[in-house]
């Protein structure tokens, strides 16, 4: 359920921001702030995790060991071993590229598709805005997770439909967060000012409205990030998401259920893992929103 | 009142097959078991006054399946409602039940008599009718030629004499016909599409719902010796993991199907004692030759087909991700059904080096990612597998990685698994076939051969006019048990030695885990063929 | 009154039929040709490429893409959902058959998660900045971080497996209903707790509230009379969303529990690429949250009397 509640009401919320905020305030006020500290803490040390994976790694992530399985934490294998006698450790270590890297791809990607349609049909109003509008209403109207289990079903079980299902449907928040900001922005003189210098509409999109729509959008993907990684695990869970012998750590819960007993560290760890990557995204976010917009902050 | 809507798709034609006959088949794929060992001891203890047991069973049969109905009180749980003419016994021999003996009766006719004593549970007297409208049933069973027995297969001789003749010649009538699919009806009774039916075994169905459970109680008119239990409540848990700890919260009394590679966990458990049968069924691999359109797929090369074999090492899998809770075995059947000639199969051995070797000279060259390639395209292999533990997979994923082979695995539900098995859109199926039966060419039969049913044989089979197809049809008319075990044998040799048409991993015992207050188990290899009457409660 | 939830109803009706469209083009997505898989079902066996024409014909599979989807509709709003290519059945019959069992959680869930909601929220906020008030934040966060079958498992080993206090899964007496509740009520009550509690701060803070105190209005009857009920009316918008989202998406916590509800049937569908079971889900659900919508604004205009005299209706929780 984590799913689709997180960041209804946040991402909702920091979407009402609209207002102009000079770019370097947020990181010192991030900084100053210990629970935002620890969500870039959080976060850096899991980046870190999945870059230097195979420096970090003590085994081959795949090497199976049939004899040594569902050990206990040693020297040798500092979290034990799963249920083929692979490296835990080096499973979970390898699992943070795919379980963040298809996350942060997947926010990145979404996040420029749904700034562009944003912009354009916040820019262009009429027929072009009615319509995305009304496409994002019916993707908004669903649970996140209906509609990534309609899209993954039916195209089928794997990773890169998974993230195809993260894209598209995701961009919808971002674009209607992007569209009120340029209708606001556009209202302002200074936009009907270059309009009356006559400003080419690429040039006026570019030069006034795209800086007053980074700031919120980069909150809105510090909030979301969180909501991607959960969503990864919850397709990898249900077998759907990436396939054996890949580790990513939802599908690692998957297999782990047979040993909930014999060996709960084979879905405690993966748990955690999750756990903490969106407990660092969402803390993050939230420090992103507050620093920008303090009037949303949570001392209020 | 479980009736679901609408069998509309009852209208299927039966493919008529002559091999439809061996493959008593659908058996295929259940659980087996069975029980020689401890018949659970407790001698010392007193029966206690409540006689009730809770089963934790998988997967609802009669759900799981809808394309493939299954008849909820017989078969593939068998409740011990309901009874065949024959029995099959824990050692894969033959018992006399509802009939008291037979004969050949002609080129392709056996004659039953059956016992006078024998009633059914409203009281009425077992005749050669019941069994008649009985084997007229099985016709409508809705998988595709499952039965062996054509219309008016069964010719009413007396009251208490019955001659049932298959509709192709086939002499493994009495020794198919103790599958649980033949338990005798009384006429009108309809399994397939309602539980509440009146048979003649110890216990009477009391109410069935869909994905919950199957509860049947003493049938107090049985005519054998009465049950000990009063009352079975069959609990349905798909999931392994939560059957497992239902026994240990104490929600069910006995599970059944206690996975291998979790059963350490049970074992010291307090309270909680495991019982295991003789092998009755195999982990193996099934190796697609074809497609559905005939055309060829990789694995048509018998040097890759060796490699795999070769690239496993079923030590490591049977006594590591196993934990030891299985059998090293070189047969795809229980090696008891062939009797003394089992050791006629010999395997191929576990050697990655010669895997290596045969792959390297069928022109299959590793490359800069370790895995092998021919004009540029990758050696990759599909595994599809059912109701095994994807641990399984991914151990001959592992394994065949070694060897430079990429497997693919792809998790399907029952359903959409029978599609691929069906249409050959896979190259290796993990699977776990269980011996239900007597007939010890019964899985060659299905799954080998030409015209087999049950799936489509051509993906598997050597092919027509092969030394394999010879041998296996050769067992149709076998007349003498042990001249028949011989040639199984033999036909079994060419598929697993020669061949490589079936890769054996393990062979399986049943386990059942239960309290300890839970005595007179007589656990049967083959879970179809389970029996419940012994069991008794202690304090 | 009557013509502004006329007004709403319509302004739903495009949502709806853009949730219809979303669903029929789904069948395009999936792979293979739909004619194909529905006889594959049907016949068990491979349809002749006659067979396949005919179907094609009967069913106007060759139709103009606008026609089908008409027909789709159509179909739609004659309870028609398609049929399930596993059972054979109506796709809503199997689907409203397991709508009571999933109600059955979502129901108690809902109310514990509100009411935990509300409890901590209005605590936290009359309390602000105090320890509890830190607690119940951090708690929220952690709580929101958590994925859910992560927490099912967790109650599972501490509840089932440990103490041996509840069934592990499964249908069957009350009992067994407590682990999947409570998995359902902690995971989505985090994101109502911070609504409620800046909603009421945002009250507290209002002048009628700060007139009703200099007046000496007894703080209690403040907090209780007035400023609770107008602080809940955001919360209970956003709750009766969640809601909608709850009754369709609880396929996570049915398929930990084993629990034969819509959800877990729709995962089950999904292995069986049973796609008629899909696409009908997602009609299903998208009327689910039309309905839920329309009677969130029937509270509403009870709630909130201002709303009738607005009555434009741009409050939609999200």
């Amino acid at each position: 359920m984590a799913v689709e509640v997180t960041g209804v009401d946040r991402v909702g919320r920091s979407a009402a921001s609209g207002d102009v905020v000079p770019l370097q305030r947020p990181v010192r006020g991030l900084l100053r702030d210990p629970l935002a500290a620890t969500g870039l803490a959080l976060v850096t040390l899991l980046v870190l995790g999945a870059v230097l994976a195979p420096l970090l790694s003590p085994h081959d992530p795949g090497a199976v060991d049939a004899i040594d399985r569902l050990a206990g934490s040693s020297w040798e294998h500092p979290l034990g071993t799963d249920e083929l006698g692979r490296d835990m450790l080096s499973r979970l270590l390898y699992g943070a590229r795919w379980s963040l890297g298809i996350a942060a791809l997947a926010t990145v990607v979404v996040m420029v598709i749904g700034v562009l349609i944003g912009v354009v049909a916040g820019f262009y109003g009429g027929v072009v805005d009615n319509l995305v509008m009304r496409i994002v209403d019916v993707l908004l109207a669903l649970p996140n997770l209906v509609l990534y289990l309609a899209i993954v079903g039916t195209l089928g079980p794997g990773v890169e439909n998974v993230f195809l299902a993260l894209i598209a449907i995701s961009w919808a928040s971002y674009a209607r967060v992007v569209r009120g900001l340029v209708l606001s922005v556009r209202e302002r003189t200074f936009v009907r000012a270059s309009l009356s210098l006559g400003a080419g509409d690429g040039r006026l999109m570019l030069r006034h409205i795209l800086p007053n729509v980074v700031a919120p959008v980069i909150v809105l993907a510090s909030l979301q990030a969180g909501g991607m990684i959960l969503a990864l695990a919850a397709l990898g869970f249900f077998g759907l998401g990436a396939q054996p012998p890949t580790p990513e750590w939802g599908t690692m819960i998957n297999q782990s259920r047979l040993f909930l007993q014999s060996a709960p560290t084979l879905m405690i760890y993966p748990g955690l893992a999750i756990s903490l990557a969106v407990l660092g995204l969402n803390l993050l976010g939230d420090g992103i929103r507050d620093a920008y917009d303090p009037r949303l902050g949570r001392s209020r | 009142m479980w009736r679901r809507a609408g069998w509309a798709r009852s209208s299927v034609g039966q493919r008529p097959l002559r091999w439809t006959a061996l493959l008593l088949g659908a058996a295929l794929v259940t659980t087996a078991c069975a029980g020689s060992d401890d018949a659970g001891g407790g001698q010392g203890d007193a029966p206690a006054d409540i006689q009730e047991l809770v089963v934790g069973y998988s997967e609802d049969p009669w759900v799981d399946s809808e394309s493939d109905r299954k008849r909820i009180p017989s078969y593939p749980l068998n409740a011990d409602v309901c009874e065949t003419l024959v029995h099959l016994g824990t050692d894969y021999q033959l018992e006399p039940t509802l009939a008291t003996g037979w004969e050949q009766a002609g080129d392709n006719t056996f004659r039953f008599t059956l016992d006078e004593d024998a009633t059914f549970s409203d009281g009425r007297p077992l005749t050669a009718e019941d069994v008649e409208y009985t084997m007229d049933y099985t016709v409508q069973e809705p998988s595709t030629g499952f039965s062996f027995l054509g219309a008016d297969s069964a010719e009413v001789v007396d009251e208490r004499t019955v001659e049932i003749t298959p509709e192709e010649p086939n002499l493994r009538l009495v020794e198919q016909i103790n599958h649980p699919t033949y338990s005798v009806l009384s006429p009108g009774d309809d399994p397939l599409n309602d539980a509440n039916v009146t048979c003649t075994g110890p216990f009477e169905v009391v109410s069935y719902t869909p994905e919950q459970e199957l509860v049947v109680e003493r049938n107090e008119n049985y005519w054998g010796e009465a049950p000990e239990l009063d009352k079975i409540t069959f609990r349905f848990f798909p999931d392994d993991t939560t059957r497992v700890l239902a026994l240990q919260n104490g929600e069910v009394d006995l599970i059944t199907d206690v996975p291998q590679g979790i059963l350490a966990t049970i074992e010291d458990q307090p309270g909680i004692k495991i019982q295991e049968s003789s092998v009755g069924n195999v982990t193996m691999i099934y190796v697609a030759r074809r497609d559905e359109a005939g055309t060829p797929k990789l694995l048509a090369d018998p040097a890759l087909r060796r490699a795999v074999a070769a690239s496993i090492d079923t030590e490591a899998f049977v006594n590591g991700v196993l934990g030891g809770n299985a059998e090293v075995i070189d047969t795809v059947s229980p090696p008891a059904v062939l009797g003394e000639f089992a050791d006629m199969v010999q395997g191929v051995d576990y050697n990655p080096a010669e895997a290596e070797r045969l792959l390297d000279e069928a022109g299959w060259p590793r490359q800069g990612d370790g895995i092998r390639a021919k004009d540029g395209r990758p050696l990759t292999l599909e595994i599809v597998y059912a109701r095994i533990d994807l641990t399984v997979a991914e151990f001959v994923q592992s394994q065949l990685r070694e060897v430079g082979i990429d497997a693919r695995i792809k998790q399907l539900d029952t359903g959409a698994y029978s599609d691929a098995i069906d249409s050959g859109d896979f190259d290796l199926d993990i699977s776990q076939p269980s011996q239900n039966d007597a007939n010890p060419a019964f899985l060659l039969a299905l799954r080998w051969t030409l015209d087999g049913s049950g799936a489509n044989t051509s993906i598997l089979s050597p092919g027509p006019g092969t030394t394999y197809q010879t041998l296996v049809e050769r067992t149709l008319t076998a007349t003498d048990r042990t001249e028949l075990q011989r040639q199984a044998a033999e036909a079994m040799h060419e598929l697993v030695d020669v061949e490589v048409g079936g890769i054996p991993l393990s062979g399986n015992y049943r386990i059942f885990a239960m309290k300890d207050t839970v005595q007179g188990v007589e656990l049967h290899p083959s879970g179809t063929n389970q029996r419940w009457a012994s069991v008794f409660r202690t304090e | 009154m009557t013509g502004y939830v006329l007004r709403r109803l319509l302004s739903l009706v495009p949502t709806w039929l853009g949730i219809s469209l979303l669903a029929f083009l789904l069948a395009t997505l999936s792979p293979g040709d739909p004619a194909q898989l529905i006889l594959n079902a049907q016949l068990d066996q491979p349809p002749t490429p006659v067979q396949i024409e005919a179907f094609r014909e009967a069913n106007g599979l060759d139709d103009p893409f606008l026609v089908q989807y008409g027909s789709f509709v159509a179909g739609l709003l004659r309870g028609d959902f398609g049929t399930s290519f596993r059972t054979g059945e109506p796709v809503l019959g199997e689907l409203a058959a397991r709508f009571p069992s999933t109600l059955q959680i979502t129901v108690p869930a809902f109310a514990l998660a509100l009411l935990l909601a509300i409890l901590i929220g209005v605590l936290s906020a009359l309390r602000r900045n105090s320890l509890a008030d830190h607690t119940s934040r951090v708690a929220a966060l952690v709580s929101d971080s958590v994925p859910s079958f992560v927490l099912a498992y967790l109650l599972i080993i501490v509840f089932s497996v440990q103490l041996g206090l509840l069934p592990v899964a499964g249908k069957g007496g009350w009992d067994h209903l407590v682990l999947p509740v409570l998995t359902l009520a902690l995971a989505t009550t985090a994101s109502l707790i911070r609504l409620t509690r800046s909603s009421f701060l945002e009250v507290l803070g209002e002048d009628y509230v700060r007139t009703a105190r200099a007046m000496g209005l007894h703080w209690r009857t403040i907090v209780f009379r007035n400023a609770l009920k107008n602080a809940l009316i955001p919360v209970v918008t956003v709750a009766a969303l969640l809601f909608a989202g709850f009754v369709t998406g609880t396929a996570i916590v049915e398929t930990v529990f084993a629990w034969p509800g819509v959800g877990k049937f729709v995962v089950d569908s999904i292995f069986a690429r049973d796609y008629a079971v899909i696409q009908g889900f997602v009609v299903f659900a998208g009327t689910v949250f039309v309905v839920v919508n329309l009677l969130v604004d029937l509270l509403y205009v009870r709630l909130d009397p201002r709303v009738r005299l607005s009555a434009t209706g741009g409050h939609r929780g999200r």
